[in-house]
């Protein structure tokens, strides 16, 4: 019976090539989707999860407040670990390290390294949090000792290449030429999903023993720094709930040093991967993308599924006959059920076999969208067979329920005595099916065009600043003062390709923030004011334009010694006009002008309060480079940085030169969006191809269905165009229907995505009309596939055939 | 073996009925081979899906073996469709998707029958209608002619007890027709299988031993 079954699908699938294709294609691409982002979930869901008992695995973080702002911080204060191991016996297992993040050269074996931030100071605890295989050393002994170090294999491999494990130990490693460390162990890497993937581990002790102490803060309970880390692991009766409480009262306790409001919290290890609240390191997976892809997939999976009902309650007819038959022949409904059931299930295996081989490609092509890690492999075991098992069978019973019951529902007197072509189904579900198709794709359309329109609205718009040929290079991070930087600075004002070189801290505009809090008696009420915070010598603001609107610029120091306030600023301390506020001290300083109002970060924000000054000593580790014009083909920029390199390798011979384009920072701000364009234009793009195929199904139906209509009419003197527009007015209508039915969906949906602008495009009418136009034109391309050669045919052969 | 007790078929025009069949009474004895004649639209064909279990009665009572087929439940008219009646249509109806062969399997598909036996069946059908060599093709390949030796075969193939035809040689020449009637007289005499048949041709009543006269829904015998 089965077999007989399959027989028939299979031919019937073969017979009817052009909707089988159409149905098929439709489904690859919406099993291909499902497929790729089940892969994705999997993945985001395989962090971490190697670790014994990892469910009793917490971090310690830090919720800090800054007047009533709260800010979560995934560090703690260094002094909280050790009176977690010395008074909370709940704990089984304390492992406290601190991220590397202030060498900048390592030098082993003769040659120097960068630091990739992979470099951590551990203890032994470390390793029993993370269970490494030990290929030299051991986990009780190698980090006893100070400036001991262990590193990864691969770590070892790089540093000292073609060595064994055994024969790296002893080996010196130099961190910024002034600590040495002996390597004392090697461990396997690590080959599940980590976001803790580090690679070289320095004992922890050699914190306690060298300057690195007062720099790690380890004895302040006040410095809250994301890289001091706290893993902890409970002892399997005590409650997360109860630990946090004691952490409370112990911070209570210890109250006298600490006169922050700071809240210790225990962030379950499993939710890592997944918080974006706090500052991680890793890759941390964002949940709201995945469901949004999630939700994508699902509506092209039901874009194929609604092809498929479509064409195939369209063509019932030709099937009628053969429901007909079998009841004749003693089939009773179930089994006939089940037949039409198995070919859509056949139907959509060939659909998922055939997904199963494109999606190694999807993942190359879309591989700007996906986590780093996400291999091939994971596509070829059990659970993901099982899941496209699923998949299939989940879509054969949606998408093949319906057309089953009803070509299987037809009475055999009714197919088999007349002559009349039975029309399967209603008409109108056919209609409204293809009418949420468009709504679909149009709405993918528009968005796409609101996004595009917002980005681009964002990178046009006036920062109120110069930005353009402008070149900013960092200056090594540990330089002793600011006299090499001087230097390197004279250097470049030297070259001629270059305009004017500022020192100061960052652009005016970029991705973080660096505030303070400044309060000013205004009379009888202290105003606390957030600030934001830029430093420059006496060229930024020249350099940059900055428009100064009352006093004066303010001159290069070493330490700040004035500010300069923008409008926001000015108000905000309760003036009213800019005049008001020059003389006036505010934080122990002066304040000697007043600068107009630029922009200081993506549109997301508010122009905030800000001060600029200037402090050498300190904070001006960046050179600010005005380039000459651009000239032929670039070729004084291109010269102008062969220069700044050259003057660079003369200043600082052992680090490497690298720059940033303002202009190109700035446009980074909006790679999320960038992003997001990409992934709507490849959504409205899909969606409409799905739509559009079934379009095509139903046009190239009801054209086969007219082919003598049109030939009388042909003979009657109608021409081409006439029968055209005979052909596709009925669908016209259902995309006209989609687009008005799209309008307030796709304008309630991006105005809430547009709310989370501060600064945002409007939704001109004309985008919707493009939107529109863009569809209606793409639908009547598609169907004029079919329409135009059946309007062209000659009517005899119409006619004769009949 | 078959008798109908004032059958009557009707459907609704407007406030009134419009009757199609009207107060049929009419018994077949097993073996017969009966012609239903009459001009079009007189109820020839709904009589004859009525016995053929394709179409209710909307009155009246139909009788198979002496039992209430009206009566039955799903499953067992299911069953005596399956066991006792063959079909053979005007149009052939052959499964365009399933070659000779298949088509005719496929009533044994629905009857359970094991697959051996169900082999060595459709090749005696295949060898006794001289098609062993056609068995692969599809309808389309075929002659109107061989088409309806395909429906037949495939009607006898699960050896009912009736037959039901409908207009068989309808599609057909007379020389293909006079052969699919010689077959249907020669399953009637050899094999003992009771024959319906409904058809135009006076020619073709004469295979039968039986005509029943059907006009404006009513049997004049």
């Amino acid at each position: 019976m089965l077999k007989n079954f399959l027989l028939v699908s299979f031919r019937s699938i073969w017979r009817n090539k052009a909707f089988s294709v159409i149905n098929i294609m439709g489904l690859v691409v919406g099993i291909s989707a499902a497929l790729m982002i089940y892969q994705v979930i999997r993945y985001e869901n395989s962090f971490d999860k190697f670790e014994k008992n990892s469910d009793r695995i917490y971090r310690v973080v830090t919720d800090v407040d800054f007047n009533g702002t709260v800010i979560k911080n995934d560090g703690v204060a260094a002094p909280v670990a050790g009176v977690i191991k010395d008074r909370m016996p709940a704990v089984e297992t304390v492992a406290p390290f601190f991220i590397n993040d202030i060498t900048r050269r390592i030098t082993a074996n003769g040659k120097d390294f960068k630091n990739g931030r992979d470099v951590v100071y551990a203890d032994k605890n470390y390793f029993d949090i993370f269970p490494y295989q030990w290929l030299s050393g051991t986990a009780a002994s190698s980090l006893r000792e100070p400036f001991t170090v262990v590193l990864t294999a691969g770590r070892a491999e790089k540093y000292f290449p073609g060595l064994s494990p055994a024969a790296v130990l002893g080996k010196e490693i130099i961190y910024d030429d002034s600590i040495r460390a002996t390597v004392s162990g090697v461990v396997a890497d690590l080959k599940q999903p980590t976001d803790f993937k580090y690679m070289e581990f320095i004992s922890l002790s050699t914190l306690q023993s060298s300057g690195l102490r007062e720099m790690y803060a380890l004895d302040y309970w006040n410095n809250t720094n994301a890289a001091s880390q706290l893993l902890i692991r409970l002892h399997a009766s005590a409650s997360a709930k109860d630990v946090t409480g004691e952490l409370a009262k112990l911070r209570e306790t210890n109250k006298i040093e600490d006169q922050t409001k700071n809240v210790l919290q225990l962030q379950p290890f499993g939710d890592i991967h997944f918080n974006r609240d706090y500052t991680a390191e890793g890759t941390p997976a964002a949940v709201t993308r995945l469901y949004a892809l999630s939700l994508v997939a699902c509506l092209l999976l039901l874009l194929a599924g609604i092809n498929f009902v479509n064409l195939t309650t369209a063509q019932a007819a030709r099937r009628a006959r053969e429901t007909g038959i079998r009841k004749s022949l003693g089939s009773s409904f179930p089994q006939l059920l089940l037949q039409f059931l198995s070919e859509t299930l056949l139907l959509t295996f060939l659909a998922g076999v055939l997904s199963v081989l494109l999606t190694p490609l999807f993942l190359v092509f879309f591989q700007s969208f996906l986590p780093k890690g996400l291999t091939t492999e994971m596509l070829y075991d059990w659970q993901t067979a099982l899941f496209l098992l699923g998949l299939c069978l989940g879509i054969t019973l949606l998408a093949g329920i319906y057309p089953a019951l009803v070509l299987a529902r037809f009475q055999p007197v009714v197919v088999l005595k007349t002559q009349v072509q039975a029309a399967g189904g209603k008409v109108w579900l056919r209609k409204t099916l293809t009418v949420s198709q468009f709504v679909v794709a149009q709405f993918f359309i528009i968005a796409t065009l609101i996004v595009s329109k917002q980005v681009h609205y964002s990178l046009s718009r006036d920062p109120g600043f110069r930005k353009d040929a402008i070149v900013t290079v960092r200056t090594p991070q540990r330089e002793l003062g600011p006299g090499e930087r001087n230097t390197f600075q004279e250097k470049l004002a030297a070259i001629p390709e270059i305009a004017m070189v500022s020192q100061g801290g960052t652009p005016p505009l970029f991705g973080g923030f660096m505030s303070m809090t400044f309060r000013y008696q205004q009379g009888e009420k202290e105003i606390a004011q957030n600030m934001e915070l830029r430093y420059g010598d006496s060229l930024y603001a020249k350099l940059y334009n900055l428009k100064i609107i009352a006093g004066r610029n303010i001159r290069s120091t070493d330490t700040i010694a004035e500010w300069v306030l923008n409008e926001k600023a000015v108000t905000s301390l309760g003036f009213r006009h800019p005049q008001d506020i020059i003389g006036v001290v505010v934080e122990n300083h002066p304040v000697v002008g007043v600068v107009k109002d630029f922009v200081t970060s993506s549109t997301r924000k508010e122009i905030p309060a800000l001060a600029l000054s200037s402090a050498a000593l300190w904070q001006h580790r960046t050179m600010h480079v005005l380039l000459r014009p651009s000239g032929e083909n670039g070729i004084v920029w291109k010269h102008a940085l062969e220069k700044m390199e050259k003057a660079w390798k003369e200043v600082y011979p052992r680090e490497t030169f690298s720059y940033d384009f303002l202009d190109k920072s700035i446009a980074k701000l909006y790679s999320e969006e960038q992003r997001t364009v990409q992934l709507l234009n490849w959504c409205a793009g899909l969606a409409f191809f799905i739509s559009a195929l079934g379009l095509l199904g139903l046009v190239i139906f009801t054209t086969n269905q007219r082919t003598r209509e049109i030939g009388i009419r042909k003979v009657l003197g109608a021409t081409v165009w006439q029968v055209v527009a005979l052909l596709t007015t009925d669908f016209m209508k259902l995309v006209g229907i989609a687009f008005v039915l799209a309008i307030p969906l796709s304008w309630w949906a991006m105005q809430h995505w547009l709310s989370s602008y501060v600064y945002r495009t409007s939704m001109s009418w004309w985008i919707f009309a493009i939107g529109g136009g863009l569809m209606a034109l793409l639908a009547l391309a598609t169907m004029s596939i079919k329409t135009i050669r059946a309007a062209w045919s000659n009517p005899v052969n119409a006619l004769k055939s009949e | 073996m078959i008798q109908l007790q004032k059958i009557s078929r009707h459907y609704p025009v407007g406030f009134g009925k419009n009757y199609i069949l009207k107060d049929i009474d009419l018994t077949i004895n097993e073996g017969e081979f009966v012609s239903i004649m009459g001009p079009s639209g007189s109820g020839k064909s709904t009589l004859l899906h009525i016995l053929g279990l394709l179409e209710e009665p909307s009155e009246g009572q139909y009788l198979f073996e002496g039992e209430r087929v009206d009566k039955m439940n799903e499953k067992k008219r299911t069953q005596l469709h399956r066991g006792s009646i063959g079909f053979v249509f005007q149009a052939y109806h052959l499964i365009d998707e399933l070659t000779v062969y298949e088509n005719i399997e496929t009533p044994l598909l629905y009857k359970n029958i094991p697959a051996s036996e169900r082999k060595s069946r459709v090749a005696d059908v295949l060898d006794r209608f001289n098609m062993v060599a056609k068995k692969d093709l599809f309808p389309n390949q075929l002659s109107g002619g061989q088409q309806q030796l395909v429906g037949i075969a495939r009607a006898i193939v699960g050896e009912p007890r009736v037959i039901l035809a409908d207009e068989p040689t309808g599609n057909l020449h007379s020389d293909q027709a006079k052969v699919i009637m010689q077959l249907f007289k020669h399953l009637n005499e050899q094999d003992k299988i009771t024959i319906i048949q409904v058809t135009h041709s006076d020619l073709n009543a004469t295979y039968g031993n039986r005509v029943i006269q059907i006009r404006d829904g009513h049997i004049h015998e």
